[in-house]
Parts: C-alpha cells; structure tokens; sequence
C-alpha cells in the first residue's frame, strides 16, 4: 500500500501491514521515537499489525494503533484485576484473561513479609501491576510501587460486583479527558477498580446502585462525551427519584 | 484455554441482587433478552441473537438410501459446532460437556417432537429419500446457548427450502432451483425452549439467565413448548437442585406465554424476509451486524435499561399470568412433569451467609518520622572532629 | 537523572572506615533505590531514550495514552484511596524538599550544630593568635 503524507494519515484507519510515515519533524530530529501496541518496526518500515486508527503524540513521540480489542494480551505496567484460583507454595496463581494465568508472590503486598502475610482466599479479587509481561514467560503481578509504599493496589473487597467490558472501553474511561466516572462520583458514594484487561469492579452502598453503576458504565461504550453527560444527568435524576 | 473463574463477589451480587428482584442486567425475573432473528442470503440460513448470545444455523440437504427400519422416512440430523470464537473456553472440533447438552435438547426438542414431517421428505421407500442436516455454528457465547441454538435451527428450517422433485417411473429428477421453485419443508408446529436458572433453592426462577446467571445459580431448567402451549421438552440440570412442584408450574405458564409470542415473532420475521426476497433486495446477515451496532449507541436502548428499579420484589409465584394448564402430550419423546418434581418436596430454608468480606490491613506510612530520626542520629555523632568534616563533604555531594 | 549529570560518589576506601558506617548504609538503599526504580518504573525513562535505537517498543496502552490510575473512590466510600488519589493528583514535593522540611520542625537546626559544634571559632582563633603574635603577617609570607 502506497504511504499516505503525514498529514493525513493520524486518525486514519489502518489494517495489518500498511506502513506507517513518519510526520517531518520527527524524521529529522535525533529524538527517541516510541511504537506503541499494533505497530512494528521491520527492517527500515514500520508496519502496522492491528487494524484500527493511528494515533499519534508529541514528547516522548508516540505511535500506536487504537483498536477493537476483547481477548487481553498482557503488557508491561498495566494495572490489571484478577481472580485468584489457586495457592502455590509462596505465591497465588491469578487469572487475568490473559492466555496463561499470572503469579502473584504473597510478599509483594504492602507491608507485607515473610511471616506477615495477606488473608486471600480462591476466588479473591485482587487489583495488580503487570511487572512482567512477556510473550515467552508466566506473567507477574505485584500490588506495590517501587518503594513498596501501598498505591491503592491489592484486595478487592468481596462485596462488590465484577463486569467485563471490551479493552477499548477501559481506555476511554481511563482517558483523562473523561468525566463519565468523576460525574457519577459526584452523585453516588462508591469505589470503583478499573483494570487494563477489560474487568471493572465497583462497589456502592447497596447492590441495587451497584448494578445500575455498573449498567451506566458499560452501556456508554460507544458514546460521545454530550452523550455521556446526557447519561449521567438522567442517572443522577434517577438516583435523587429514590 | 481456561475459562476465567467465577469470583466470589460476583455470585454473590448475582444471588443477592436475585432476592432482591434486581438482575445483574437490568431486567426483571420474567424478562427475556432482546430477540432477533435474522435470515441470510441462502436459504435455511439463520441467525439469532439474544442480548449478545449470537448463534448460527445452516440447513442443508441431501439424497440418502433411508434406514430400513423407518423405509418411508427422510432422515433429519442436528449438530452443534463451539469454535473458540464464542468463548475462550470452547476448543473447535470437540464438543466438551456443554456442546453435548445444546445438542442433545436441540435434538430433544426439534427431531423427537417430530415438528417436521418427516414421510414428506421421502422420495422413493427404501430407496431415496432427503436427508436433512442442522449445522448450528455458536458465534459468541454470553449465556443461554440452549434457548438461542433451538430458536436457530427452528427458524432455518423454517426458511429452508430444498429442490423439487419428480419421478418419471422410478427414475428420481432433481431439478434445478431456477428450473423449478423449491419446496419448504413440511413444519407441524413450532417447538422451542425456554431456560430458567434456579436459585435460592429453586424457589426463584430466572428467565432467560445469561452466562453469569447460568454459573451463578444452582441449576437450570429447560422447558421445551410449542404455541399450542404443549410442552415437548423438559430437563432440570444442576448437582443437587431441589424444585418446587408450583415453580415449575408457574415457570410452564411463563414459557408457555413466551413462547406464542415467539413463534410470533419467528413468523414476522419469516413473513418479512419473504416479502424483501419478492422485492428482490435482500441484504442477507449484513442487516444483522448494522443492527447491532444501533442496539449499542442509541440513547433510547439506554432509557430502556434506565427505567426506575421497581421496589416490590417480584417472585415468580405471585405473578399473574393467565392460569391455563399447560397440556401435558405424553407423544413420543415427552416428559411428564411428576418424575422430574419428585426432587422437590424439600422445604429448607437455609439462607446464604454472605462471606465475611477480608479485612484490609491498615498500613501506617511513617516515612518522614524515620527520616527525621536518621537527621538526629548523625547529629549525635558530631563529636569526633573527623567525622564532622566529612560529614561536611557528604552533604555537600547529596 | 540522565547519565550526562554524573554523581559524585564517596571513594569506597573511605566508606569502608568503622565511623563511615551510616554513611555507607544510606549510600547504598539510595543505589539501591534507584536500580529498584528503573526495574519497577512503568514510563520510559529517560536513560532508555538516550541509547539504543532511534525506536522504542512500547507494549502498554498506558504509557501512550496517559491513562489515569484504575482505582477510585468517590464520596468517602474508602477514605484510604481517595487519600492516595489526591497523592495523585497533587504529587508530593521531592525527596530534597522534604529533608528540608523535616530539617525545619527539627528542634536544632543544622545551622546551630553546624555554629556550636564546628572547630572553625578555635581554629580561627588559634589562627588570630598566631598571626598577631607575628604582627599581622600571613604565614605564607615568610
């Protein structure tokens, strides 16, 4: 396929093994370059591998492909949720979705140590970072930073409810630029987990709001922000009917 | 690979929200998912979604030497294909104990109620006659395959039509689709199924359950009925599910009452395909996919989903509905309802606990406490004359 | 910290000396720290950008979109999060700062131990001694 000109190509649609162009500046200047999910670099082209719409970003210079996604491929540093299904020795074994389920050693929890260890039980949501996440090994998870400090990783409460909803959903919502949840904080007490790998769990006050939270969320996936906010008006207008 | 397992918040939302009358979807007990039922291009191609459960049919046809025990019969044949496009779970090629049990009631409830006249498809006894065949393609998986795999293979044979025949002495013709009209196949009635999941001992019944429905409850019951209000099929599956004689009673006169509005509603939709084909453009499943995506964005299906929760819990004894006995056809391949209620005499009312919920452990972050110690500690220190100095050097360094 | 501002660094004889032990500990969590980081740290750091190849892969979505964190809370429903939310949001000053701070709410400042306990008076002093004795010439001069 023929290159399309810099211009025109950010926010185009892409299928697999187009090639991507370079916008000028970024060609001349001696700046690192980042290629983000669904694109490769082969040889000197760089070739898409998803389909989907280019998007682009400026310092660090970024590329990636936005994309339809259902099934999740773990990635390096996404905070993802999981259900625990299994104790092995040190470590809890963790589905994420992902083909090969994740580990999770029970030390990497805050202010947790050798003999002070978190209380999870199979079938225990657990809220993690990916921090490895390659295509050859078994995933792993941890539930604190760098510092070891507590980040707002680990447990979920068995109280709330878990829904999936399509990967692309979870980066809209993620999106700073994104009111839907901080409008619906503004009408409703509840805590809320969003995980890169498509499962959001959230908890309110009674399960009744919790099901029409969960509601409210996945059916503004294919929304445009006027749409959201219409949404979230007509949810807080329910909510004060009680 | 693996099916992601069911956490414990989420059964217990679903049972909890269940007693409540509040389903994890917003329907209410009674409520079935969103139908549609689409035709493709070929004929005895259709599809069928329910909510987001989408499942295929193709009927297809062939000429076969019939079994020497039923000489004056065609053949009709059903089969279920799982690829791992429905549900991650799924491996192509094998069936696994889900796969069997959509097949099975498909059959129980399509070939044992003899709903297609089977003496019409023979072309010459023992000789020839058609053979029909079911493929029943699962696209996407989101709970109640049963009801969605039966309402596809019933609807495609409702559309197929196969190639005219005629005999000139014992020589068969078989002629040509624009040689001669096809034929459709002789259809009695129309039979589908109805599932329900069971929960709280099976005194609630929910209709229609989807996938986290299904795995959150106790069991399930298939009703199999046709618009005459006759029950064809009936199963109840689930370890150790105890039922009561009303709720399956109350949950036939449910199924029966949906069930005429969907042999309705498979007949409008038939009717309308017919109508498009003699226009001459018909778009075949393309409709089905732009469909979806409408069913998605527009506001008006989120004011459906928006409607204020009802605060009467609604169980399934006290509805009202129209109280007509469903008829009991005890033909062949026909359960009668005492055997399957023997189960359910038990009257306990054990109530699920919720679990306790873990305790998250409080953590006290006294980085800066720490920090200021250390100042003090290197303070102290301060007499050796040495080690002032250096002192000096680090901190100028840091 | 790109490797174009390079640290100075205590020599390690040095730091092996008995009274240099707390020096050497602090010394030490603070490499350690800092390799912990860059095994942990999610965002491309700056070392990455300054060698290799002129491309980088980069497998998350939210690094490239700059995705908010996951976990919220609203209205007080855990009071926990929400207070790591504003973490967030507002990030805390740098490690520097802090020290000053602490070094503030301390009850002798650096400054007065620095004033009480220094030997520059007496060596001064000394100095003075010396060079009025010998009529106000500087040493050097002789």
């Amino acid at each position: 396929m023929a290159e399309k000109s810099f211009s025109t190509h950010v926010n185009q649609i892409y299928l697999p093994g187009d090639s991507v162009a370079l916008s000028k500046t970024d060609e001349i200047s001696s700046a690192k370059i980042v290629i983000g999910p669904g694109i490769r670099k082969y040889g000197k082209q760089i070739l898409v591998t998803k389909p989907g719409v280019l998007r682009t970003k400026a310092s660090p210079a970024t590329y990636w492909i936005d994309c339809h996604h259902k099934r999740y491929v773990p990635a390096r540093g996404d905070d993802v949720i999981g259900v625990v299904t299994n104790k092995v020795g040190e470590s809890y074994k963790v589905n994420i979705g992902s083909s090969e389920e994740a580990s999770l050693s029970s030390i990497a929890f805050p202010g947790a140590t050798k003999k002070n260890k978190p209380n999870i039980q199979i079938g225990d949501l657990v809220f993690a970072k990916l921090l490895i996440a390659s295509i050859d090994m078994e995933p792993e998870l941890v539930c604190v930073n760098s510092l070891g400090e507590n980040v707002g990783l680990g447990v979920l409460s068995t109280s709330g409810f878990l829904f999936t909803v399509p990967l692309h959903h979870i980066r809209k919502l993620l999106n700073p630029e994104c009111t839907l949840l901080k409008s619906l904080g503004k009408a409703l007490s509840f805590e809320i987990a969003v995980g890169m790998n498509g499962k959001i769990w959230i908890k309110a006050k009674s399960v009744k709001q919790t099901i029409a939270l969960a509601r409210a969320i996945s059916i503004s996936e294919h929304m445009n922000k006027e749409e959201m906010n219409k949404l979230c008006r007509k949810f807080v207008d329910r909510q004060a009917g009680f | 690979m693996k099916e992601t397992p069911l956490s414990i918040c989420e059964k217990q939302t679903v049972i909890q929200g269940v007693k409540e009358g509040q389903r994890v979807d917003g329907r209410s007990l009674s409520e079935q998912r969103k139908t549609c039922i689409t035709f493709g291009t070929e004929w005895g191609c259709c599809q069928v979604l329910l909510g987001n459960t989408r499942v295929m049919a193709q009927v297809s046809c062939s000429v076969q030497v019939p079994k020497s025990s039923r000489a004056n019969e065609g053949m009709l044949f059903i089969n279920v294909e799982m690829s791992t496009m429905a549900a991650e779970h799924f491996e192509a090629g094998r069936l696994g104990q889900q796969g069997i049990e959509v097949n099975r009631l498909v059959e129980r409830c399509i070939k044992d109620s003899r709903c297609i006249d089977l003496e019409s498809l023979c072309i010459l006894v023992e000789e020839q006659a058609w053979e029909v065949r079911v493929d029943i393609h699962v696209l996407n998986h989101e709970g109640n395959l049963i009801d969605a795999a039966t309402l596809a293979a019933l609807g495609a044979l409702c559309h197929f039509k196969r190639p005219d025949v005629t005999l000139d002495g014992r020589d068969v013709i078989i002629h040509q689709l624009d040689e001669r009209d096809p034929v459709p196949l002789t259809i009695l009635h129309h039979p589908l199924t109805l599932s329900f999941a069971l929960f709280n001992q099976g005194k609630t019944c929910v209709l229609d359950p989807t996938n986290l429905e299904e795995r959150s409850a106790d069991g399930k019951l298939v009703m199999g009925l046709n618009a005459y209000r006759e029950l064809c099929t009936l199963q109840i599956s689930g370890d150790g599910v105890f039922i009561h004689k009303e709720a399956v009673l109350s949950c036939a006169n449910v199924a029966a009452s949906r069930a005429v509005q969907m042999v309705e509603m498979l007949k409008n939709s038939l009717a309308d395909d017919a109508a498009e084909r003699a226009k001459g453009k018909y778009t075949g499943l393309v409709n089905s996919v732009a469909l979806e995506t409408e069913r998605i964005t527009t506001q008006s299906q989120a004011e459906v989903y928006f409607k204020a929760p009802k605060h009467k819990v609604e169980v399934l004894d006290k509805e009202q509905l129209p109280i007509t006995k469903t008829k009991l056809i005890n033909d062949q391949g026909v359960v009668t309802l005492e055997t399957s209620c023997d189960v359910s005499s038990s009257e306990s009312d054990m109530e699920i606990e919720p679990l306790p919920s873990v305790a998250v452990k409080k953590i006290e972050p006294l980085p800066s406490v720490a920090l200021k110690k250390r100042v003090h500690e290197e303070i102290d220190i301060g007499n050796d004359s040495e080690e002032e100095t250096v002192m000096l050097v680090t901190s100028d360094l840091t | 910290m790109g490797p174009q501002r390079k640290r100075l660094l205590l020599s390690k004889n040095l730091l092996e000396m008995k009274f240099m032990k707390r020096t050497k500990e602090k010394t030490e969590k603070e490499l350690e720290d800092e390799e912990r980081q860059e095994a942990f740290a999610n965002e491309i750091t700056s070392a990455m950008l300054s060698h290799g190849s002129k491309f980088l892969m980069e497998s998350s979505y939210s690094a490239c979109e700059n995705l908010s964190f996951g976990r919220m809370s609203f209205k007080g429903a855990n009071p926990e999060i929400e207070k790591i939310m504003r973490r967030f949001t507002n990030p805390p000053p740098p490690k520097e700062s802090s020290l000053l701070q602490n070094e503030k709410d301390a009850d002798v400042r650096a400054e007065e131990v620095a004033e009480t306990m220094s030997l520059s008076k007496t060596i001064s002093r000394k100095f003075s001694k010396q060079s009025q004795k010998r009529g106000f010439k500087r040493p050097a001069e002789d």
